[in-house]
């Protein structure tokens, strides 16, 4: 089933298509907070919200083309209001995964998370997450086209480099 | 899709959220689940004397002279109409000029609804509004009750016998932020719930934009199968075809892949056009109404080579092999744009590759070459670059950033001024800012502060 059919009946207040919901893109929704934030509590404090507010604001929704741009712009908002100015580095370890994660996988997103630039985070994020054309990611980025490509192979070029310097230690 | 983003997608993934609660949120306020509320005895007990009281003389008057749904139809004529119980039209309103000319001598008073609806849109075919050029109707229908409002739009959808037009419906309510809108452009509700919607899914838009544009141009830009029934009217435009032939011609290309188009709006109504070509990816944006190339950029895809190469070669760093200087690599953009009084220049390194920007003959540029070798890796152009003078100057905007930090004492601070935005980068206390900053209002849009 399609993310704008569940959004329809929530906006009906289905609570059990919201549940089904939930457990279908929270991650999504997860993933662009964790890279906007770097820090794991708000990442989940940010999601919770975001499911609020897709629940109380469903109805506003109505048969838009692009449901999870909007879901993705909504937490983009409320993620930008809680960045808070004193960031630590994300420690991956605080995470709670469903199976044990490889560990060289792990250090990949430990790297995109400590070496990449906010806006280069949300790129890869957003493309490796949703598969959202670079025109779209522009659009919820608010970028131009152009930087957010060059901005994009920037960030897959850090990472390639990163896990080979890992290789090679 | 990438190794590495394949990796990424799985590892996120595989992250285990909480249960959501919605039950324990509702106790806390934050949600609130629809329940049937119950009326306090006192107030239920006063309702029923007053719906006794009003019944036997009222009952004529509710299902007769009682407005119970509204109707409004867009083209560019805006008209509403206020229907009975009954489906009967008890008050035909127009919006706007157009709409009274629509209305001109007609009386639909007493008529059924889709008599009406069908009557009004006959008129506007007949005055010219709707025609093969525009052909998009917007119909909104209001109700206190949805079902009611939604049977009701089903209802005049069903009953409208025209061809070859295109019908937005909705249902809309008389929401507080959707009412100051429309009295504020002096436009109709349903004009501004679409809208909204296209905002939605586009948020470079903005209202100022889109409350100038016809039914037409919202309807094609919208493009909402569900909402929508028949195509919009695309033939003001130059068509897909055409435009694609202006990309190919201009590029220079037969044989594309990956091609994809879409009418789109940026100031104008525009073809984005995407494709690839001997490797080279091309972007362009072609004016639909003149196929004017407003914006193209092509990237040679040179990435891929380059760290190819350095991993044979050169495998730790890739600044030191720098061998074409800043100078050099202007004169290359130069004469490559084949301009020579330019402005608003800026020139920056970027590992292995120099970021080049400028204007000339109102012309925006941007290009990327290689810094070993010369090459241009990607460029664009903007042929529709505006000079706007910011109004607020670098020295103001720096103050505002360092203000909103709370520090005084910087170090390598950069300001750079782009899309009337200034980016502010400065350190202070271990810490790196970023500021973006409106030049116009001086409002911090965006700021970012890392730990070094």
């Amino acid at each position: 089933m399609e993310v704008s059919n569940y959004l329809e009946r929530i906006a009906m207040k289905d609570i059990e298509a919201f549940n089904e919901l939930y457990n279908l893109i929270n991650n999504n929704v997860y993933s662009f907070a964790l890279s906007i934030l770097r820090n794991n509590e708000d990442a989940l404090d940010v999601t919770q919200e975001v499911f609020i507010t897709i629940y109380n604001n469903a109805y506003k929704y109505q048969n838009q083309n692009k449901p999870m741009a909007w879901i993705l712009t909504i937490t983009k908002n409320i993620a930008y209001t809680k960045i808070r100015s004193n960031k630590k580095e994300i420690n991956v370890d605080e995470i709670e995964f469903i199976s044990k994660p490889n560990h060289d996988d792990k250090i990949l997103v430990e790297y995109l998370l400590n070496n990449l630039s906010l806006e280069e985070r949300n790129i890869v994020i957003l493309h490796a997450m949703n598969g959202f054309k670079f025109h779209e990611i522009a659009k919820i980025l608010d970028l131009k086209l152009t930087t957010t490509l060059s901005k994009y192979h920037r960030a897959i070029k850090k990472l390639k480099e990163l896990t080979k310097e890992e290789k090679n230690e | 899709m990438n190794n590495i983003e394949k990796r990424i997608n799985k590892n996120l993934n595989n992250i285990k959220l909480p249960k959501f609660d919605l039950n324990n949120l509702e106790k806390k306020g934050f949600v609130y689940m629809e329940k049937k509320r119950k009326m306090p005895i006192l107030a239920t007990i006063s309702t029923l004397c007053v719906v006794c009281l009003l019944f036997i003389g009222g009952l004529y008057y509710n299902n007769n002279y009682k407005v119970t749904s509204k109707v409004g139809i867009d083209v560019n004529p805006s008209v509403e109409l206020k229907i009975n119980q009954k489906e009967k039209v008890l008050e035909v309103i127009a919006n706007n000029e157009d709409g009274k000319k629509i209305i001109s001598d007609m009386d639909l008073k007493g008529s059924d609804i889709n008599v009406a609806v069908n009557a009004l849109i006959g008129s506007m075919v007949k005055n010219g509004y709707i025609n093969e050029l525009a052909n998009s109707i917007l119909i909104s229908v209001e109700n206190n009750n949805n079902q009611k409002a939604e049977s009701l739009r089903q209802e005049i959808l069903n009953q409208i016998n025209m061809d070859n037009i295109s019908i937005i419906s909705q249902t809309v309510n008389e929401e507080k932020e959707l009412t100051d809108l429309a009295n504020q452009y002096n436009i109709s509700l349903g004009k501004v719930k679409i809208i909204k919607q296209i905002m939605a899914n586009n948020n470079l838009l903005t209202f100022d934009q889109l409350a100038n544009l016809s039914i037409n141009e919202l309807n094609l830009i919208l493009n909402d199968n569900d909402k929508t029934s028949g195509n919009a009217s695309e033939k003001a435009y130059i068509g897909e075809e055409k435009a694609k032939q202006i990309a190919l011609n201009h590029a220079n290309v037969s044989n594309v892949t990956n091609y994809r188009v879409e009418l789109d709006f940026d100031d104008v109504m525009v073809y984005e056009i995407e494709f690839r070509s001997n490797n080279k990816e091309y972007d362009y944006e072609i004016n639909a109404l003149t196929g004017d190339i407003i914006e193209y950029g092509i990237d040679n895809n040179e990435y891929s080579n380059i760290t190819n190469n350095n991993s044979s070669n050169n495998s730790n760093n890739n600044t030191n092999s720098t061998t074409i200087t800043r100078d050099k690599a202007k004169e290359i953009a130069l004469n490559h744009a084949n301009v020579s009084n330019i402005t608003n220049y800026k020139i920056e390194l970027d590992g292995y590759k120099y970021e080049i920007e400028f204007t000339a003959n109102n012309k925006e540029y941007d290009y990327e070459i290689n810094a070993t070798t010369g090459q241009i890796i990607k460029y664009s152009i903007d042929n529709n670059h505006k000079e706007t003078n910011p109004v607020i100057s670098k020295d103001e905007a720096k103050q505002i950033a360092l203000n909103h930090a709370n520090v005084s004492n910087i170090y390598g601070y950069e300001i750079e001024l782009d899309d009337n935005k200034y980016e502010i980068e400065f350190k202070a206390n271990n810490k790196e800012y970023n500021y973006e900053i409106n030049a116009t209002t001086g409002k911090i849009i965006e700021y970012e502060i890392d730990t070094d």
